[in-house]
């Protein structure tokens, strides 16, 4: 087998193991059609990079897709705050008095609180693999989550409070 | 609620099985990526994100740091309103930021024609990605520069900020190591002599874990001492030590932190950095070869931090080495954040020290208006991020009104990285965001935020009225001082559109 060919194989197999991955990690961030985009765009810097690709290349694959991402918002000039679009995602799909809550703390936390939690939640990474993707150290990460959860349990409590006074003066 | 994180993570919207691999769309992108040349190794380049350094210092811990050793955080927006008449160098731009830049030959002794040309160089390679930026050569010593539609002094300080990168010999200039900052400030400053010429400081950010100590001489001045003593930011300790030593952070802060204490001249000073690249997660120097030593020594630092050069290729005229992230040695803003550091180096190293001796708006820039009232603290908070990013302006109230049956206000302050608003809205909730301006690809109509509920964006002067289409709904926005607010309500936001007192269609954005 040439050279090209095997360079053909490997990607797309790493095609196969990983790009609905990293569609579902964009998509869970922009709109569908962006998301195509920033996922081909990821895979076209794995392409030029292949001798690069480490051995377990889904985080790194997320890194390159957040990078992407990052540009696209950039270059387009039109953002939705990821906490707003998290929060909008949540409100469409809760059904009980607390998923509405977390949908309005989520709200409340700032970007980089969001994308670490759903580093956690939503993609299921370790901490180990998020730093990955967020190109800090494990220890880092650790401490970025734990401060996190934090945040969003204080405005889940922030959230209960101003229910219920709203409730008191209805 | 007892395990949020449960349920965010039961609430997943876009469940990975639920995708394809290979549909229509995949396969037509999979079969155009591998379509592409493979590129040959050496000749592999990173592409660069966006605006590039404009701000590109902005987001690095230490930029409190950067902000004191330049006095940035004294910086004022220019907003003087001077109109000029076209062709100033707007690059048919409305308006646009000028800025008269001095330039002084840094210690290796360069003459000011060198240093000016050097400089002239550098402002062009970091302002590549600003469309229509200009740089004309004045007098020895003096660039003009022009970046249409600039606005703010911040445009102007993202080209001028210091990247002083520089390389030492790390088993020959290590003079003392220390665990704790406390223990490397005790060596530094025993070695101090009150009064000598030349002051120097170092500073503690964050908590007291990061280090940055001596080796740069503030600016003189008038006020102690022939010196100029700039309010540091909080968190930051300012105290004379000894000029020939400096200290850095050399482990993970939060992991393993460790600190240097060096010693003697840079080996390579930042004049001898010809450009620089970042790929991955590491920054590839180019220097100049003759000031090439012994590389398996080296370690290069920057701001605030130190990291590891590991050689890579050379040639007669320039050597490359790589700073790499290796973990317990490159902890600080430097080597983690190649694509921050790389647009200020593209153009290679300055060795000299850029003023911003003047700032003015060319042309005819919309005017900043508002209600010049005390926002409530919990706003003001989100509109002052503190000392990385401080406010260089007060705050306005740029939009009060009703929409969708419910009061809607946007707060806007400028700040040394650019513009910060905040929307608030019913239920008490605060959405803030970051450099949202008009410019050369969003001249009219811009949006800056699209929630489920609301649409906010920018407005040129003359727009009075700006139409939203969701789904099947066309809303009206409410217009106010250059700000719109729309409701998103019915569906997919699509066309915004922006007409004039005429009812003139002036611009429009697709959704």
């Amino acid at each position: 087998m040439n050279p090209h060919t095997q360079r053909r194989d490997r990607f797309e197999a790493l095609w196969d193991a990983h790009y609905r991955a990293v569609l579902a990690y964009a998509m869970r961030r922009t709109d569908p059609e962006d998301a195509r985009d920033v996922a081909a765009e990821a895979f076209t810097t794995a392409w030029r990079r292949l001798d690069d690709v480490p051995a377990d290349p889904r985080p790194w694959l997320l890194g390159l897709a957040r990078g992407a991402l990052a540009n696209s918002r950039r270059s387009s000039r039109r953002r939705i705050a990821l906490a707003e679009r998290v929060a909008g995602s949540l409100r469409t799909t809760a059904e009980t008095p607390e998923e509405h809550g977390l949908a309005e703390a989520m709200a409340r936390l700032p970007e980089r609180d969001v994308e670490a939690l759903l580093l956690v939640a939503w993609e299921g990474l370790s901490h180990a693999d998020a730093a990955r993707v967020t190109g800090c150290t494990t220890g880092t990460f650790a401490v970025r989550v734990h401060r996190a959860r934090r945040r969003l349990e204080r405005e889940l409590s922030n959230v209960a409070s101003l229910v219920t006074t709203i409730e008191e003066r209805a | 609620m007892t395990d949020p994180l449960g349920t965010l993570s039961r609430r997943n919207p876009v469940p990975e099985e639920t995708l394809p691999s290979r549909d229509a769309r995949a396969v037509e992108d999979l079969r155009r990526i591998m379509d592409e040349p493979v590129p040959h190794a050496r000749n592999r380049r990173t592409r660069l994100a966006g605006r590039g350094p404009r701000f590109a210092m902005g987001a690095v811990g230490i930029a409190g740091i950067a902000a004191l050793m330049g006095g940035l955080f004294l910086f004022q927006p220019a907003q003087d309103g001077t109109t000029t008449p076209p062709g100033t160098g707007l690059a048919g731009a409305r308006w646009g930021l000028e800025a008269v830049i001095g330039v002084q030959p840094g210690p290796d002794g360069s003459a000011l024609d060198a240093s000016t040309a050097t400089a002239d160089r550098v402002l062009r390679a970091r302002g590549r990605d600003i469309p229509g930026l200009s740089v004309t050569p004045v007098a020895p010593g003096t660039l003009r520069v022009v970046i249409p539609w600039g606005l703010m002094r911040a445009e102007v300080d993202g080209l001028t900020a210091p990247a002083e990168v520089s390389i030492v010999r790390l088993s020959r200039e290590r003079v003392a190591d220390a665990r704790r900052p406390a223990e490397a400030i005790r060596w530094l400053t025993g070695r101090a002599r009150p009064g000598a010429p030349g002051q120097y400081w170092y500073g503690l950010v964050r908590g007291g874990t990061r280090l940055y100590a001596g080796g740069r001489t503030l600016t003189p001045d008038r006020t102690v001492g022939g010196v100029r003593w700039v309010r540091p930011p909080r968190g930051v300790r300012v105290v004379q030590v000894e000029p020939a030593f400096l200290g850095l952070s050399t482990g993970p802060e939060d992991i393993a932190p460790a600190y240097v204490v060096l010693s003697g001249p840079a080996t390579v000073r930042p004049g001898g950095i010809r450009g620089a690249t970042a790929r991955g997660g590491a920054l590839r120097l180019r220097l100049v070869a003759d000031v090439v030593p012994d590389a398996t020594t080296l370690a290069v630092y920057g701001d605030a931090a130190i990291g590891r050069v590991t050689p890579v290729a050379g040639t007669r005229r320039s050597v490359e080495v790589t700073v790499a992230s290796a973990a317990g040695v490159a902890p600080g803003p430097l080597p983690p954040a190649p694509g921050r550091l790389q647009p200020l180096l593209a153009g290679g190293g300055l060795d000299a020290r850029l003023t911003i001796d003047a700032v003015r708006v060319l042309g005819d820039p919309p005017p900043r208006t508002g209600d010049r009232v005390e926002p409530p603290a919990a706003v003001l908070s989100l509109l002052d991020p503190g000392p990385e990013n401080p406010a260089t302006d007060f705050a306005l109230r740029v939009l009060t009104g009703t929409v969708d049956g419910a009061r809607v206000a946007i707060w806007e302050r400028s700040t040394a990285r650019g513009n910060r608003f905040v929307v608030v809205w019913p239920g008490d909730l605060r959405q803030p965001g970051d450099d949202c301006m008009l410019g050369p690809r969003n001249p009219v109509v811009l949006t800056c935020l699209l929630s489920d509920r609301w649409v906010v964006g920018r407005a040129a002067p003359s727009v009075t009225r700006v139409e939203v289409t969701a789904g099947r709904t066309v809303h009206q926005a409410v217009v106010r001082n250059g700000w719109f607010v729309a409701p998103a309500s019915g569906g997919r936001v699509g066309r915004i559109v922006a007409t004039d007192a005429d009812g003139r269609t002036v611009g429009s954005e697709e959704g």
